[in-house]
């Protein structure tokens, strides 16, 4: 069965239009560089043929959608949405710089809202970024965001 | 040849023998892992390579993309799932083998053929690279901005979807490349006053983000997905009958994914889906393809993996991936100051021929790990995806944030793993971005050295002959799916005035 084009599959053209025109506007903006100091190309030159390219080519796909509608888009899934809320706590934590306490809460957090029930993988999932921390600090040397959880390891350590 | 003598000198160092080992083993486990790519497990390892010596960085990405793309067979074979996309048309006969009692067989001709089809695309990059690197040192900057255009342009043909949408996702990715400060004149661009965009956005917490974070996202869309695993013992290698069956078809498809690989932009899947589209064409037992031929699986894994010595190839010529791996392999040089190009293979002699050597050995290690791990991997296709996925984000995270120790690149791959997983479902290519992204410095850098040669008036770049031949390249490659659909209208339309004609 053919598909027929609705506004919905036109959004992400839409956003990748806005985007580039975006880019283009903020290009004026750039400083200037003197003519005598300018051999090749103005700063601003090369970002606006490269945003005006991707407006064209956003067009003509529009064009070859309304020609050739893409097949509608099945619902995504409850749990991709919890998985995206997980991943903006993570953030969230990290803002805090509470860098261990994310990291446990998306390894445990989407273990356990994908299914996994074992109390001892549960327990693995735990700790297992405290096991990564202790891995990257040893062997690749980097050093972690200090907070409560981390200075209790630095002083451990 | 002094390349290969120097690269098995190399291999005398135990610790760089000990690292080809362990990557070879680590690049399987990734590829035999259902979702976990041989791009993916690049771009997790390539923080990791930053703290490596040149050498050391190359030698595992390249051993890792070699190897994660012959592992791909296994969950193919075995649990109907390519471990990577490479592997897909290994499903088609490769499951129905398994199906049949002989699974063990099915990984020993995919083993056999990977490895074939490795060791001859390594020989053929030994050899095609150098003579590549020396007709570039007759490139000036317009010749290299033509060439890299071309590059950008081959993105329109890969994948299965629309060649606007692709080459909108290259050019998104050309104009975030333009982040942060203008090297040649000094001005910020689209930096916000941000410090921690002054240097640009980094390659890596992007490559990160599009290539982990996004699959995390994708396989939470697709838990409900069950998967038949078929038990295996043990694998065997193929039978004198099988070999003279397969001979010709492993031959063609080496052949054939070793020109893939060449070709910009296009990598080991393309390379095993014409392969083995190939191979049901002219193979005598047609009717077997899909139920279980032998020759279906041979074809897909010669060349994939011959696709990976020949992605090198316009990679370390001509700073142009030559696959979406590639691409990160290229962004790990940039990252060690290791400049592709020509004037690599007289500056960093050691550098390739090491890496030379490790993809020799990765592809004769594969026989041994390939045909001697068999129930170990069949043990490892069966990871919980509850349990792997997570893990691969925290390890996304963590390398993200390893390589200059920074919060914020967490967050930039956070982003680009939304917009990566958005990107996939609207049918933009996130191998584009990637690709753009890697290129769009080197674009920019040609186009701005050129227009300062000719003084402004770029128009003369058309008067050289090599420029002048990659910008027709370009225009074919654009103009070659309208060619082809006016040509399928004239058949069609021919056909119909024959029918009614007849009639």
């Amino acid at each position: 069965m053919r598909s027929t084009f609705t506004l919905r599959a036109a959004i992400p053209l839409a956003v990748v239009t806005l985007v580039a025109l975006l880019a283009i506007l903020r290009a004026f903006s750039f400083d200037e560089v003197p003519a005598i100091l300018a051999r090749g190309m103005q700063p601003a030159t090369f970002p606006q043929l490269v945003a005006g390219l991707t407006v064209a080519l956003a067009l003509i796909a529009f064009l070859q959608d309304l020609r050739h509608p893409p097949a509608p888009q099945t619902a995504l899934p409850r749990i991709y949405y919890l998985t995206l809320i997980l991943m903006a706590l993570f953030a969230a934590l990290l803002v805090l710089n509470l860098f261990l306490v994310a990291l446990i809460a998306v390894t445990l957090g989407a273990a356990l809202m994908w299914g996994e029930r074992r109390p001892l993988m549960l327990i693995i999932m735990a700790l297992a970024p405290l096991a990564a921390i202790v891995l990257f600090d040893m062997v690749f040397e980097v050093r972690f965001p200090r907070s409560p959880l981390m200075n209790l390891y630095y002083q451990w350590s | 040849m002094d390349l290969i003598l120097s690269g098995f000198g190399a291999l005398a160092d135990p610790d760089l023998l000990l690292l080809i080992v362990i990557t070879t083993l680590a690049g399987t486990v990734i590829g035999v892992l259902p979702g976990l790519s041989g791009t993916t497990g690049a771009a997790l390892v390539l923080p990791f390579t930053l703290t490596m010596d040149p050498i050391s960085a190359v030698v595992v990405l390249a051993t890792i993309y070699g190897s994660s793309t012959f592992a791909g067979c296994i969950t193919a074979i075995l649990i109907n799932t390519p471990g990577t996309s490479a592997s897909a048309t290994t499903c088609l006969d490769g499951y129905p083998l398994a199906r049949k009692g002989e699974a063990g067989r099915a990984i020993g001709i995919a083993t056999l053929s990977s490895s074939f089809g490795g060791v001859i695309s390594v020989l053929f990059l030994l050899f095609a690279a150098p003579l590549l690197a020396g007709i570039a040192y007759q490139f000036g900057p317009p010749e290299y901005f033509a060439l890299t255009i071309f590059g950008l342009s081959m993105l329109a043909t890969i994948g299965g979807g629309s060649p606007a949408k692709n080459l909108i996702a290259g050019a998104l990715g050309v104009l975030i490349a333009t982040v942060g400060v203008h090297l040649a004149t000094g001005i910020e661009r689209y930096t916000f006053g941000s410090d921690a965009l002054y240097d640009g956005i980094g390659f890596v917490p992007i490559m990160i983000g599009l290539f982990g974070i996004a699959e995390f996202l994708r396989q939470s869309t697709e838990l409900g997905v069950k998967r038949e695993v078929i038990g295996m013992s043990a694998t065997r290698l193929p039978s004198w009958a099988d070999i003279r069956r397969i001979r010709n078809t492993v031959l063609r498809s080496t052949g054939i994914g070793t020109f893939i690989g060449v070709l910009p932009a296009e990598g080991a899947t393309i390379a095993s889906m014409i392969s083995y589209n190939e191979a049901r064409r002219t193979s005598k037992n047609r009717e077997e393809f899909g139920h279980g031929a032998i020759e279906g699986v041979a074809a897909s894994e010669a060349a994939n993996n011959s696709a990976v010595g020949g992605s090198l190839v316009p990679t370390l010529a001509l700073g142009i991936p030559g696959s979406p791996t590639a691409a990160i392999i290229l962004a790990g040089l940039l990252a060690q100051g290791v400049q592709p190009g020509p004037t690599l293979f007289n500056e960093q002699t050691n550098l390739l021929s090491a890496l030379f050597a490790a993809l020799l050995l990765g592809n004769i290690l594969f026989i041994g790990v390939g045909l001697g791990g068999a129930r170990i991997y069949a043990r490892i296709t069966q990871m919980p995806i509850p349990i792997l996925w997570p893990l691969v984000f925290m390890f996304s995270v963590l390398g993200a944030y390893a390589i200059r120790q920074s919060v914020f690149d967490i967050y930039i791959t956070l982003a680009f793993g939304v917009i990566g997983f958005l990107m996939q479902r609207y049918g933009f290519s996130v191998v584009s971005l990637a690709i753009g992204l890697v290129l769009g410095a080197m674009v920019e850098q040609r186009l701005d050295q050129s227009v300062a040669m000719y003084d402004g008036n770029w128009l003369l770049m058309f008067t050289r002959p090599i420029a002048l031949a990659f910008f027709a390249l370009t225009l074919l490659t654009l103009c070659a799916p309208l060619l082809a659909r006016w040509r399928q209208k004239r058949k069609a339309h021919h056909g119909g005035f024959e029918q009614r004609a007849r009639s």
